[in-house]
């Protein structure tokens, strides 16, 4: 409650500086207090950390977040400050983004990068000002630079997802292929996945593909285009969960309703849901709470003169209807 | 002295586009075995319901010489607002929620129609500015999380059928009526083409400059909040980041349609038809299994095709 | 055959539009250091004949022999190089640069590494000036600081500047003062002293008199006659033009009748003007003369409610009106076809019926909706009644001459029934045929019974329509003379007194 009065009154102030300013590609700014300020009556350090991701409007970016504050504050309650910016989707607000953070002289940075390639110059700029910084979740291409990576492997995602649809499809048939949007990192990296476990299927056949930008409603057209073409399809493959359900909402209804195996990545709780009710074969939870506590422990022990490893992995898991009531998934 | 022989540019401006329709329809009736069959002629009318929705709003801002760039925020803002009071418990009767969605809509389209009517901030800006605002509250209303768990009578709307005609095709057919006889049967329709015509002279008959362009932004975001409240019923889910890059959409729609970006100019049986021609475009060669890349730059031809027609009719009149 | 006596021969000139012939096998012949006058209606070819001559379309048939050798040119640019120059009738400078940038543009001087010369465009724009007598244009001064006339001047000097040898002027007094009109004649003359041909096109009949050497007319693309201006005389040069004896041009007859329509008390606008007092009567055609910049349109404009708040009472019969926007005018009875037809007069684009009805559209719809049937019987009859031109009136205006789109504006106010109809500049741009067909409007007008503010700078319409006349100079109302009163010395001595 808290912390969304605080977000109004700073989107107040987005607002404002918008209208000075003229129009928009500002950072938005959120400054998520962790308690009060007695820290320096308890005689504690008191480290002040700037998380940029690169957009707080894809859910599991929201959810992520929410689960670092909600970790950091429960742990190290006010010895940990949070400076939150949203990249909104473009390389270079974020690289505004993290030199404001440099300039700001923050401890330590938390990223989830944009680009692959072009954060890079931002992660240079803060290792040459010696502000250690942490990835999370997604990675820059040049891993020499940053203090530690802190995530899940994608590929790994794209195998789940598709050894669970190969094996309900019985090895063999037709499987559309919805793609997030091209060039993004997670995208290509599923992609990989997914072919990776078709070499081992010979008899699974890619009958379309296409690029439905993480969209639900984009999902649910192409769908509804494929099926009004005649073309037999087994399964759909889809690299996020959004597009999973618009590919069910396509086919529900139809006669194609529980004869087409549908799968997602993601575990958003809508998918979760779905996976219980028998809709979605599977989702694959990217764990956002573990992800969060990973990295806000290497922040910490990094803010300590402590050592961590270049790579901290955070294992994806498979959800299917057999393990979806499992109290963990559903927190 | 006058010609009064055939001219092409006026005859292309007039009826090009619906050649362009048929002729598309034609060759991929022969491509596709099963593109022209009732069932797929069905879904491409459900998926023009949204967009055409949208683009009739657009049309009317068009024509008055304006532009709404907020549409896909207004669209994604409403859902979210509307879809807040369409769970199944406490559940709301549907009338309710679609007032409260076309509210949200008509709120933001006050705004914009204030800004651009008062203050003499250009459209493109002005509407710049409610696209990122109303995107901004929505996010911060949502929390960036979509909205779920829709009660059954709210997925009618998007989802359900009477008799074998799907509800949101109803909506499309109604909006167009309704903006048909705006634009093309009532003063205020004279008046809208009048304001985009020549503001000074519309001003000088008389006219009451503002009240129209309050107007046509009010009816654009009313129908964003019905559109709005469409596509969260059809995907189940009302997120806030839904209907981005809509506004592009609609703007296309219209000027293939042939209703000029400089306002005094156009129609919505045009844009109706402009909406329809990006559906079944894309609805045709999805089916052909095109790739979605292919796909954008086709539509991207029919644009730049549709606007130098657009240039060259211009071009004859004067 | 070229023959040296003239600097431009063009002979049997033909050109078609979609099938239609607008030129056909016209000629004109045009001697060196003359000022040539090149006249015909609103479509009788004109410029087309022109713009084929600059370079702008292609003639069809016909030979052009420009200093005895036949040549051919395609676009402007090459005109520029043979000496030959337009100036447009509606000019379009670059507004944020400077006099001697506009006037180098595209060849400006250089200096040694490469940077545009400002000093010595600035020297050269002023030799230009001397030599052509321009004194009162800064060479550094900006564009959009100008005034109208002024534009024209620096465009003439930028002619001069390409030691142009043909220079054309389309319309180039439509929009500038009497004093203005002087200064640019004696600039003509200067230039034709050294041997430069001009070649004039123009509807005033008192300026081409003033001017011209020789005349051509032209009539529905044909060529109708040359004529040295001295042996030609106006009845003759008018019944070439339009191919009839137009005896009276000005309908003289006055309606007018005691009672008072409107009168309007000390009306004052900001700067404007001030203490502005008349009274109109009814039946009678008001004049309102006074320069250019004088505050006549912003006097009639003001009480049409375009100008915002006034200071002052304005009264229709009897009562005491206000007066915040054009609607109140409107509802008052009161109606204004502007000077600038294009911007605040009609709508180019939409058809000439839902033109007419713009301004009276409230009163043909039910419930909102345009009820069809009626508004088709008001606007015909009132179309017919103005004798509208047009194949159909669901054609754009744009279609139209200037003259017909005139009357469709006056079509649309007459719809709204007026007691008051002001007409700002009522005839500017449109040819003498429409010009008579408007005068014998204004007189149908008045004698049903109408009442009619003419605002004008045209002196010869001023007094040959007005039963009475307001001067207006600085701001002012220097007086109004009386039926009796008024000759072309009785304005000028208004307008002299201090």
């Amino acid at each position: 409650m808290k912390k969304k009065f605080i977000s109004a009154i700073l989107s107040v102030m987005m607002v404002g500086s918008l209208l000075l300013t003229g129009c928009g590609g500002e950072n938005s700014n959120e400054t998520a207090g962790a308690g009060s300020t007695s820290a320096a009556a308890e005689n504690k350090e008191t480290f002040t950390i700037g998380f940029s991701d690169f957009s707080l409007t894809a859910e599991y970016q929201a959810k992520l977040r929410d689960e670092i504050l909600d970790y950091a504050e429960k742990t190290y309650g006010d010895e940990l400050e949070f400076v939150v910016l949203d990249g909104e989707s473009d390389s270079d607000t974020q690289n505004s983004g993290i030199d404001n953070l440099i300039s700001q002289k923050v401890d330590l940075i938390i990223m989830v990068p944009f680009d692959a390639e072009q954060q890079i110059p931002a992660v240079q700029a803060a290792v040459d000002a010696g502000i250690p910084l942490l990835e999370v979740c997604l990675q820059t291409a040049d891993d020499g630079l940053r203090t530690s990576f802190v995530g899940s492997d994608d590929t790994s995602s794209g195998v789940l997802e598709m050894q669970c649809l190969a094996e309900a499809m019985g090895g063999k048939g037709n499987v559309v292929y919805l793609h997030g949007p091209t060039g993004q990192d997670s995208e290509i990296k599923r992609h990989e996945g997914a072919n990776q476990v078709l070499e081992d299927y010979p008899d699974i056949e890619v009958a379309a593909e296409s690029v439905c930008n993480w969209d639900r409603a984009e999902a649910m057209t192409a769908i509804e285009n494929y099926v009004q073409s005649g073309m037999q399809i087994d399964a759909i493959f889809c690299e996020n969960d959004e597009m999973a359900l618009g590919a069910y909402a396509a086919i529900e209804g139809t006669d194609l309703e529980g004869k087409i195996h549908i799968g997602g990545i993601d575990c958003i709780s809508d998918a979760l849901q779905a996976v219980k009710d028998g809709k979605l074969d599977c989702t694959v939870l990217q764990d956002a709470k573990l992800q969060a506590s990973e990295v806000v422990e290497a922040a910490y022990k990094v803010l300590h003169g402590e050592d961590v490893e270049e790579y901290i992995e955070v294992p994806y898991q498979l959800v299917t209807k057999d393990n979806a009531d499992d109290e963990y998934f559903n927190n | 002295m006058k010609e009064k022989n055939f001219d092409l540019g006026n005859f292309l401006r007039k009826f090009g586009i619906y050649f362009v329709l048929i002729l598309m329809m034609i060759i991929l009736s022969f491509l596709s075995k099963s593109f022209m069959t009732v069932s797929n002629m069905m879904n491409i009318l459900r998926q023009v319901s949204v967009s055409g929705i949208v683009a009739m709003g657009m049309t009317l801002v068009l024509v008055t010489g304006g532009i709404d760039l907020s549409v896909g925020s207004m669209i994604a803002f409403a859902g979210v607002i509307g879809c807040t009071f369409a769970h199944p418990d406490p559940s709301y009767p549907l009338i309710v929620v679609i007032l409260i969605g076309l509210a949200a809509g008509a709120l933001c389209g006050l705004v914009n129609g204030l800004i651009v009517a008062y203050t003499g901030v250009n459209p493109f800006i002005a509407t710049m500015g409610m696209m990122t605002i109303a995107r901004g509250a929505t996010l911060l209303f949502t929390n960036g999380r979509p909205i779920n768990d829709l009660s059954e009578s709210f997925q009618f709307i998007g989802r359900g059928t009477v008799g074998f005609i799907s509800t949101p095709i109803l909506f499309l057919i109604a909006v167009c009526i309704i903006s048909a006889l705006i634009l093309h049967k009532t003063s205020l329709g004279r008046y809208i083409f009048a304001v985009g015509g020549n503001e000074n002279a519309a001003k000088v008959s008389g006219i009451n400059v503002k009240k129209i362009k309050i107007f046509v932004y009010i009816y654009s975001g009313i129908l964003c909040g019905l559109a709005g409240l469409l596509l969260a019923s059809r995907t189940n889910a009302a997120a806030p980041n839904a209907a981005s890059g809509y506004e592009l959409d609609a703007i296309a729609a219209g000027v293939i349609g042939g209703t000029s970006t400089s306002g005094g100019r156009g129609g919505v049986y045009g844009t109706i038809v402009g909406a329809l021609i990006m559906v079944v475009l894309s609805n045709g060669l999805d089916m052909l299994n095109v790739s979605s890349y292919i796909q954008q730059i086709v539509k991207g031809i029919i644009i730049i095709g549709a606007v130098c027609i657009d240039q060259f009719s211009k071009g004859k009149d004067s | 055959m070229s023959n040296n006596e003239y600097v431009l021969q063009m002979s049997n000139i033909s050109k078609s539009f979609s099938g239609v012939k607008v030129l056909d096998s016209v000629k004109l012949d045009v001697r060196p250091g003359e000022v040539h006058v090149l006249i015909g209606e609103n479509g009788a070819g004109k410029s087309t004949l022109m713009k084929i001559l600059i370079g702008m379309y292609t003639r069809d048939e016909g030979t052009v022999i420009y200093k005895g050798e036949e040549i051919k040119i395609r676009n402007t640019k090459e005109a520029l190089d043979v000496g030959i120059t337009m100036i447009h009738q509606e000019l379009s400078p670059i507004l944020e640069m400077t006099v001697a940038e506009n006037i180098f543009l595209g060849r400006e001087f250089k200096t040694k590494v490469g940077f545009v010369d400002q000093k010595k465009m600035k020297i050269e724009a002023q030799k230009l000036f001397d030599e052509v007598g321009i004194s009162d244009i800064k060479p550094s001064a900006k564009m959009k600081e100008l005034s109208t006339a002024q534009t024209q001047m620096v465009e003439i000097v930028k002619a001069v500047s390409f030691n142009a040898d043909l220079i054309i002027m389309d319309e180039p007094t439509s929009s500038i003062t009497d004093n203005e009109v002087d200064k640019l004649f004696s600039i003509i003359r200067r230039l034709t002293a050294k041997n430069v041909a001009v070649i004039y096109i123009s509807h005033k009949l008192n300026e081409i008199y003033q001017i011209s050497d020789s005349i051509t007319v032209l009539r529905d693309g044909e060529y109708i006659a040359t004529k040295a201006t001295k042996e030609l005389d106006k009845d003759e040069l008018v019944r070439l033009m339009v191919g009839r004896e137009l005896s009276d041009l000005y309908v003289t007859e006055n309606h007018s009748q005691s009672n008072v329509v409107m009168s309007v008390k000390n009306l004052t606008n900001g700067k404007l003007f001030k203490d502005i007092n008349f009274e109109l009567h009814k039946g009678e055609v008001l004049g309102i003369y006074g320069l250019v910049g004088a505050g006549r349109s912003e006097v009639v404009e003001t009480i049409f409610g375009m100008r915002g708040k006034y200071e002052g009472e304005i009264f229709v019969h009897g009562k005491k009106i206000v007066i915040s926007s054009e609607k109140d005018a409107i509802k008052n009875g009161i109606a204004l076809a502007t000077e600038d037809r294009k911007g605040t007069g009609i709508f180019l684009g939409l058809p000439i019926r839902n033109n007419i009805s713009m301004a009276w559209l409230n009163n043909l719809t039910k419930l909102g909706f345009v009820n069809g049937k009626k508004e088709k019987t008001e606007t015909n009859i009132v179309g017919d009644r103005l004798k509208v031109k047009a194949a159909s009136y669901a054609n754009a205006v744009g279609t139209l001459s200037g003259g017909n789109q005139q009357k469709v504006v006056l079509a649309k106010w007459l719809l709204t029934n007026p007691d008051v109809l002001i007409l700002d500049e009522p005839t500017r741009g449109i040819d003498i045929g429409a010009k008579a067909e408007i005068y014998k409007i204004i007189e149908e007008l008045t004698s049903q019974g109408k009442s009619v503010i003419m605002v004008s700078s045209e002196m010869p319409e001023i007094l040959g329509m007005s039963d009475r006349i307001m001067v207006i100079a600085d701001g002012e109302n220097r007086g109004v003379l009386e039926h009796e009163e008024i000759s072309q010395l009785s304005i000028m001595n208004l307008i002299a007194k201090v």
